[in-house]
């Protein structure tokens, strides 16, 4: 006998991807805002007496599909027809979540009703009539809360009983004034010996575009069939969709919804829990304020060396933390910075630091004791853990971004954030919808990209995945702490890293909306779509997806260190220790192996060759020696990000002490060549901004040509590299001089008119074609 | 040249191949070349619809 298959099926946001991983022990990703899962995703579930394959399909109101996504849902039920179909209703919004149910009852395959989140309601003082409900639809029903793993078994006894069964299709339908031309497209293809009769005969006549397309004869049939009956018989006239759609409700307030117990009558316009947060959080003026302020919240957790400000409101403590730091101990140092206490991503960022130097000595010594040379020592201290370490050193650092970000998503605040930025974000040309894949953006661009797939508009959709590598992953956030340590070691007052992080995020994302702007104003005009997007209860995080979501990111970072890191690594350490004739430029000098010739390597004269191109940007030809270990880093970053901060911990031993006061690890390093090449601040600014809007990483690189294709993506790299020129350009030339800014002002303003007079004409060729 | 040196420079070497080779089998494999096990992605299976496509075969 075949594998038994079940396909989870039911409405955006109703646990099916959180009961797919407690059948399956898998650990997809879940989050609290509809639309996480935009493909359909395989698991087996083990734990019966006979396997069973698990497919987790994206969430769908309906089964007339709009986006790429819900075809997919779409197509999979209707093609590959799965032993049974568990139907996932959320029993918060039972009657919203039943439309679905009554449309997959049109189809003969055996089906389950799984009630989920029924802790949530209990908790709210209501309860469904299990019993009462499984009568009415004709199927089982059990109730299951998949976040707390409850009744997740019986659910699959269920489903494997009916999947050894039959099931006729059934329609609630029955009755309604069209119904006539249902039946007669429903003989029709009956005739013709095509799967699901009643469900396509209903698609049909509701019009359905591909319905209508797959079979003309039928459809213009029914067309004549409600031309001659539909006159007068009811009140939506011809329009058979509204006259569906409504018969479906009425059925489910009449028929499904009386099990539906309410435990008290709830006055009118009475607010919930969830409502009354919602009045604050989404508030038409506080909420963009609110939410750059827990924006800061998440950065200043993460990043600052003065935590709460004490250092800054108790003097004696700041003294007290100036004391400490003055001691240069790595131990101490993990807590105090010489401005104040450190924040707890900064504290971890230190404890890393400290341990991966101190392997870092251990491996020194160890090679030294055994009889290593000084190359061989240089090539593991130096040129592999040297990147490697600086890489991992930035681990606990973006763990604790992931993790606060996590607990913003797990609940359900972010989706109320993609709510009050649409009022903003379709000044520029796109819905708030865009905002969901934009945010997931700051964790890795690759599943940011393929989530676009839940926008509905193409020219939306494109423009959205141009600018998802403008919001800054965890492999960038190592550049943005660096170079902002680097830059502040390099100013006397300045000492907020948190603030600078902030201020490079959200300068990221002003490219993006103004690239958005852009786009939509030239060559992907368009109407911005609507935005309809059903807010999630606000829950408490669960502790099990927040690890989970770490696991996952903290795996995929380990393995790249591991990987692509350290070869990196190695191949920069080989190629700037080795001159084009292969000569070794590592010279012994008072007892240490010392490369004092890297310019004369071949890394080094390949970085001297693309130098120039960046000198626009302020990290070109005018630095001093070692400059084009910023234009080496910039390109080795177009691998993987990891590698920019990778390249400076793996040349940043070459320079010579005398030029440097400190040698430290991680932030160190990019302030080693920050006192060696003599960059300025502006140039520091534009380097970062450079690699967050250059060309992203391969594989995001990847990901965006299958998500494009063809002439689009090839446009898209040319995007890309422009806009991280100009962008780089603009802050460096006004950064340092300050006059360019009006050369600039006066090509944005002529850029400007050219592009209103541009779209003028095209609009009067659009009137005068029509 | 002692015994240490050789095994740095062969560790080095095999570890160039071992990624290569690794990312090259990966994507035969119709698996990401970027080193993830996409075990948790929601989209996953658009990275693999070669893979999807033989096994449908």
């Amino acid at each position: 006998m075949d594998q038994l298959t079940f396909a989870l099926a039911g409405n955006p946001n109703s646990g099916k991807t959180t009961l797919f991983n407690v059948l399956t022990g898998s650990t997809a990703h879940v989050g609290n805002w509809p639309g996480v899962t935009v493909d359909k995703k395989e698991g087996v579930y083990k734990k019966g007496d006979e396997p069973v394959a698990i497919m987790d399909l994206p969430g769908i109101y309906s089964l007339s599909p709009y986006t790429p996504e819900e075809v997919i849902a779409r197509n999979y039920i209707l093609k590959e027809r799965p032993s049974c179909i568990i139907n996932i209703v959320d029993a918060t919004n039972l009657e919203r979540n039943l439309y679905l149910t009554t449309q997959l009852l049109e189809v003969d395959i055996p089906m389950v009703v799984a009630l989920n989140m029924t802790d949530v309601l209990k908790k709210q003082g209501d309860s469904i009539d299990v019993a009462a409900l499984e009568e009415a639809l004709g199927l089982p029903v059990v109730e299951i809360s998949a976040l707390r793993e409850e009744g997740t078994e019986e659910l699959m006894r269920r489903a494997i009983e009916a999947a050894k069964t039959t099931r006729d299709a059934f329609s609630v339908l029955k009755g309604i004034p069209s119904y006539g031309a249902i039946e007669n497209a429903e003989i029709a293809f009956k005739l013709k010996d095509i799967q699901y009769p009643l469900f396509h005969a209903v698609k049909l006549v509701e019009k359905d575009e591909l319905e209508v397309k797959s079979h003309p004869a039928e459809a213009s049939a029914a067309v004549e069939y409600l031309k001659k009956n539909m006159k007068d018989a009811s009140p939506f006239g011809e329009d058979t969709e509204a006259e569906i759609a409504d018969a479906r409700y009425k059925y489910i307030v009449e028929n499904y919804a009386v099990a539906l117990k309410r435990g008290r009558e709830r006055k009118l316009g009475e607010l919930t829990r969830s409502d009354k947060v919602d009045r604050v959080l989404t508030n038409k003026w506080a909420g963009i304020p609110i939410f750059l302020a827990i924006l800061f919240a998440v950065f200043h957790l993460t990043f600052s060396e003065n935590f709460l400000y004490l250092g800054s409101m108790i003097p004696p403590f700041a003294e007290f933390c100036e004391g400490i730091a003055a001691m240069e101990n790595p131990w101490l140092s993990i807590f105090f910075s010489g401005d104040g206490l450190n924040s707890p991503g900064a504290m971890l960022f230190y404890l890393m630091e400290a341990c991966t130097g101190q392997i870092g000595d251990w491996l020194g010594l160890g090679l030294t004791s055994m009889g290593a040379a000084g190359w061989a020592v240089g090539l593991v201290c130096d040129g592999v853990w040297g990147g490697v370490a600086s890489v991992l050193s930035f681990v606990p650092q973006i763990m604790t971004l992931f993790l606060l970000f996590s607990i913003l998503e797990d609940s359900g605040y972010m989706a109320r954030v993609a709510f009050i930025l649409d009022r903003l974000l379709r000044r520029f040309g796109v819905s708030g919808r865009a905002f969901m894949p934009m945010i997931m953006g700051f964790g890795c661009s690759i599943p940011a990209m393929i989530n676009t797939r839940t926008l509905a508009d193409e020219k939306e959709r494109a423009a959205t995945v141009r600018v998802i590598p403008f919001f800054s992953c965890g492999a960038k956030a190592p550049i943005l702490t660096a170079v902002a340590g680097a830059i502040i070691a390099d100013s006397a007052n300045f000492h907020s890293t948190d603030l600078i992080v902030y201020g490079m995020y959200l300068l990221g994302v002003l490219v993006a909306i103004l690239s958005l702007l852009l786009m939509r104003s030239t060559t992907m005009r368009g109407k911005t779509p609507p935005f309809v997007m059903e807010l999630p209860t606000y829950h408490m995080p669960r502790f099990k997806n927040l690890m989970l979501h770490l696991w996952d990111k903290l795996k995929h970072y380990i393995q790249k260190a591991f990987t692509i890191i350290l070869v990196s690594c190695i191949v920069i350490w080989v190629l700037s220790n080795f001159s084009w004739n292969w000569t070794f430029l590592m010279e012994e000098v008072e007892g240490e192996m010392i490369n004092q010739q890297m310019d004369k390597s071949i890394l080094g004269s390949i970085g001297m060759l693309i130098q120039p191109i960046f000198t626009p940007l302020g990290f070109g030809s005018q630095l001093g020696p070692w400059g084009w270990v910023f234009a080496v880093a910039a390109i080795t970053g177009l691998i993987a990000k990891e590698n920019v901060v990778a390249t400076f911990g793996a040349l940043a031993a070459c320079v010579p002490v005398a030029i440097i006061s400190s040698d430290v690890e991680g932030v160190g390093e990019v302030a080693t060549m920050v006192a060696a090449t003599g960059i300025n601040v502006p140039a520091l600014i534009s380097f970062i901004m450079f690699n967050m809007t250059t060309i992203p990483c391969f594989a995001a690189v990847a990901s965006a040509k299958g998500e494009l294709g063809g002439k689009r993506f090839a446009w898209t790299l040319v995007f890309w590299m422009v806009t991280s020129y100009v962008v780089g350009s603009v802050i460096y030339t006004v950064g340092t001089w300050g006059w360019p800014a009006l050369i600039w002002a006066a090509a944005a303003a002529a850029a400007i008119i050219g592009i209103v007079i541009y779209n003028k004409k095209a609009d009067k060729k659009a009137k005068l074609l029509k | 040249m002692t015994w240490i040196d050789i095994l740095i420079i062969v560790l080095a070497t095999l570890a160039v191949a071992g990624v290569v080779a690794m990312v090259i089998v990966r994507k035969k494999q119709g698996k990401p070349s970027c080193c993830s096990d996409c075990s948790s992605c929601a989209g996953c299976s658009a990275c693999h619809t070669k893979k999807q496509e033989k096994t449908d075969e």
